[in-house]
């Protein structure tokens, strides 16, 4: 096909393949022949300028003296620097006073809520949601029912230590009967509007003391004092299958609570079916967690439940 | 001409490939585009742990990649090889085993990734024993490949066209850089752990991944141009030094990029400007090609208006031209520590699969499709609505991942007057949510099209099969 060429006059370069494949004799358009050869000549600038080559021992530095962490450091010293120009005084004050001091000081405490909530938002929000408006089985932290305590020493304990709830399954003496736990559970349901002493709920009242299960929640489905059981003269769950549970989802939920009990366990296993509620600790997983953890305390407080 | 002086081709083959191309585009857009919902509407998985987005992800990218982006490669090649060389395949039984085996391996692939097993390495998640064979497949293409060339009438035709050279580079590139990145000790049937470690790891592992792009994506897609280009505009190529300078210039140039994936990490601060510098030299190569493309229609742009397989082609080279000038500048410093990590650069990785891969295929499979079965499309104006739909789609999903992907990066970086990052992470998520809705809407029109294509085709396959069976009857009545 080389000896015959269809097109002799379009400036071809006389090869042809598949009938009618061929490439014209054009040299590349001189724009891109100059930006080409610029780009050559760009690699080596950048080689001078920043660190490129290697070498047997080592790489070429370049005249920058660019580093990657040089420019994290850099940058985040300029940040530090900043901050403690402004707010230098204030942080200090965190540092050495108290939560309960800072609660007392409306700077501060503006301050420390200002600065927390993207502390809040990368290690609480994912269980808490943003704001503490809660997630079904991660409760509310911005209203006043509190299961450890709404006081600022509590919170900061909460947030410190953690916290792991624990309720018996099936009763303080694990003999509840099937009945019994239906009974109750729906005496438990009524205490949450307020109708818990209807004579209809007269078994399940009964099954509440046989159970013991006023030890923990109170005579009255409300615990004395706070030490981790749920509030039952509420309709604030604890424990729920979505954010807007029906009343016959709750029923099914403090069925099954009841039953399994919360977080309890045989040998250090979870038992299957049982409850998990677990605050981990923060003491070891905040950065600069002495400061944070205070400043933390007070913006929960400050969510709207504080005591 | 007379039909006993053309040279006769292997076809059978290559209908198989190409089908089989539109039919796992069909597929992995499918699986991307329910990917995309399901980030926008994470409920969407259904708690079953096949379909959840960090399977189906990578389902996606294997459908598509592997199967769709290979089995274009292995349809274009084997039938664009035949004809520039003058001769048929090599191997026509080694074909149709390569093409059978293929199928059954990425099958198998997929599957697999679905029941959760995966190497974890990004576009190497195939498990040792489909890593292997995955290789072999490789091989035996390229084997059949070669030795066609080889096999050519030397004194009818003496050159080697450019598609067989980047057809070439392709196969000699991915070859090594798949076998050294999986590399790896295996101790069960599905399970094996990397020979390398650390941040070696990270390197081999980007020097294939970016590869898995620059050479399988790119190279090899640019000797689909080569052909498919001039023989749709029946022109000429505008310039054959252009072609030899642009194909050297990436074939050096490509292999050292992997490290602009890895800056500000633990990789060597020179690994990572090396990488850099060498992006930002590549884009006047890759606009080589695409200038190569466009120029081959100087004189024939009026085609456009009634050349609708045309368009696929042309529009490719504009998307083409846009993303390798994209990712050069997303490997500068400066723009890399506000776009690595976000959706930019899934923007990035789109702009170019579905702009350019997708959109070069697809030119390319209707015109084998009319010339192996010998006939005009079924529809003419379905190719059209497809074309609206692929660009249309593209192009939301390529806006969208801009926006988010930047106001991402700014969300991450943005202080408050109290020096403290204004946001939280969680926010930043919360923020993306209508832009990863207008993502999914453009991938269910990208993928619309490509049911529309699948259709076209079949029915392009049936009228052909009708008219051979009705001239063959009628010539048998005659
Ligand atoms: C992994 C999920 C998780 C994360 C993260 C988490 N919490 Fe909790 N938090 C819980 C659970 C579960 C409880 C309830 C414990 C229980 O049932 O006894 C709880 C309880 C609390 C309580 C006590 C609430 C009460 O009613 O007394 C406070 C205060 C609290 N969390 C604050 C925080 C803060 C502040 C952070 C972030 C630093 C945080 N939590 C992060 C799961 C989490
Ligand atoms: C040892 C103390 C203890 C005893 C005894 C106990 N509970 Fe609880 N109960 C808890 C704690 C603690 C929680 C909350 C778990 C949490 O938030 O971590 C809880 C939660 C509940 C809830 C879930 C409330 C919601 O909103 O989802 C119900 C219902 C309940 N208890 C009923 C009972 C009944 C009925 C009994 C007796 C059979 C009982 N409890 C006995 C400690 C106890
Ligand atoms: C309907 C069209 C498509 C849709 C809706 C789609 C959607 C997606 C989604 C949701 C992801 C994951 C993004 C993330 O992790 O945030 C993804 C990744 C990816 N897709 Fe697609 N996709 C489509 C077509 C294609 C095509 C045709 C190709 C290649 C030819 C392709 C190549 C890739 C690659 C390489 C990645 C990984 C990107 C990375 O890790 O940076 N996609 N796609």
């Amino acid at each position: 096909m080389a000896h015959h060429n269809p097109w002799p006059n379009e400036g071809n370069t006389g090869h042809i393949w598949d009938e009618d494949i061929r490439e014209l004799d054009n040299p590349p358009p001189l724009w891109w022949m100059l930006a080409f050869y610029a780009s050559f000549i760009m690699i080596i600038f950048y080689a001078l300028y920043y660190p490129t080559i290697p070498l047997a021992n080592g790489y070429t530095k370049g005249l920058a003296g660019w580093t990657a962490v040089k420019e994290y450091h850099e940058d985040y010293q300029k940040l530090k620097d900043w901050r403690k120009a402004k707010f230098a005084d204030k942080e200090e004050k965190l540092g050495s006073l108290s939560a309960a001091q800072i609660l007392q000081d409306p700077d501060l405490k503006a301050y420390s809520i200002a600065t927390s909530k993207m502390l809040f938002g990368d290690y609480c929000a994912a269980c808490h949601g943003v704001g503490g408006q809660g997630n079904p089985n991660f409760p509310v932290l911005a209203d006043d029912d509190w299961l450890w305590g709404g006081k600022i020493q509590q919170i900061q304990a909460s947030i410190t230590n953690g916290r792991v709830g624990n309720m018996p399954a099936r009763g303080m003496m694990g003999n509840l009967t099937d009945e019994d736990i239906q009974n109750v559970a729906d005496y438990a349901l009524a205490l949450s509007e307020g109708k818990g002493d209807d004579p209809q709920y007269a078994k399940g009242k009964a099954v509440f003391a046989k159970g013991m299960c006023l030890a923990c929640h109170g005579p009255k489905g409300k615990p004395l004092a706070p030490a981790g059981a749920a509030n039952l003269t509420d309709q604030i769950w604890r424990f729920a299958p979505n954010m807007n549970p029906t009343k016959e989802d709750m029923r099914k939920s403090y069925i099954h609570t009841i039953t399994y009990g919360v977080n309890v366990k045989k040998n250090g296993e979870y038992l299957p079916g049982t409850r998990r509620a677990q605050m981990p600790t923060f003491k070891h997983r905040l950065p600069n967690a002495d400061v944070n953890i205070k400043r933390l305390a007070v913006y929960v407080h400050e969510l709207g439940g504080g005591q | 001409m007379d039909a006993t002086t053309k040279p006769q081709y292997d076809n059978g083959v290559v209908q198989y490939l190409s089908v089989g191309a539109v039919v796992f585009l069909v597929l992995g857009t499918i699986f991307g585009t329910y990917a995309a919902f399901e980030l926008a509407y994470p409920a969407l998985n259904l708690d079953i742990p096949e379909i959840t987005f960090a399977r189906l992800r990578v389902m996606h990218t294997n459908t598509v990649i592997y199967a769709f982006g290979g089995m274009t490669l292995m349809a274009t090649a084997f039938y664009s090889v035949q004809r520039t060389n003058g001769v048929r395949l090599w191997s026509n039984g080694l074909a149709w085993v390569t093409a059978i085996l293929f199928t059954i391996g990425l099958l198998a692939v997929v599957l697999t990734i679905s029941l959760g097993m995966t190497t974890g390495k990004e576009y190497h998640e195939q498990e040792w024993p489909l890593a292997i064979a995955v290789a072999i497949v490789w091989t035996l293409y390229t084997v059949n490949f070669v030795m066609t060339i080889a096999s050519r009438n030397k004194e009818k035709v003496p050159n080697v066209y450019v598609s067989n050279w980047f057809f070439l580079g392709m196969m000699v590139a991915v070859t090594y850089l798949y076998v050294v990145n999986g590399l790896a000790l295996p101790v069960s049937l599905f399970r094996s752990y990397s020979l390398f470690s650390g941040v070696q790891d990270a390197m081999i592992q980007w020097w294939w991944g970016h590869n898995a792009v620059g050479f399988f994506l790119t190279a090899g897609f640019l000797g689909i141009m080569y052909y498919f280009v001039p023989k749709q505009a029946q022109r000429p190529i505008y310039s054959y030094r252009l072609s030899v300078i642009h194909f050297w210039a990436l074939m050096f140039g490509y292999v050292w990029l992997g490290a602009h994936h890895l800056q500000y990490t633990a990789l060597p601060d020179w690994t990572g400007s090396l990488g850099a510098v060498i992006s930002l030299s590549m884009i006047i190569p890759s606009w080589g090609g695409a200038l190569n493309g466009m120029l081959t229609l100087s004189g024939a742009w009026d085609r456009l208006r009634t050349d609708y397989i045309l368009r696929f082609l042309i529009i490719s080279l504009a998307f083409y031209a846009m993303s390798t000038f994209e990712g050069p500048v997303m490997s500068a410093k400066t723009v890399n520590a506000l776009s690595h990590y976000t959706d930019w650069t899934i923007g990035h990785v789109h702009s170019g699969a579905l702009g350019w891969v997708a959109m070069v295929s697809i030119g390319a499979l209707y015109h084998m499709v009319m010339k192996l079965w010998k006939t005009e499309m079924y529809s003419m104006k379905l190719i059209n609505f497809h074309f609206w739909l692929a660009t249309i789609g593209t192009v939301f999903y390529i806006v969208a991942m801009w926006v988010s992907g930047i106001m991402q990066g700014l969300m991450w970086r943005a202080y408050d007057e109290y020096g403290v990052l204004a946001y939280s992470f969680a926010e930043s998520v919360a923020a993306m949510h209508p832009y990863y809705v207008m993502r999914a809407v453009g991938g269910l029109l990208f993928t619309l099209g490509a049911v529309i294509m699948l259709y076209n085709v079949v029915m392009t396959i049936r009228m052909a099969n009708a008219k051979q069976t009705a001239t063959a009857g009628a010539a048998a009545a005659a």
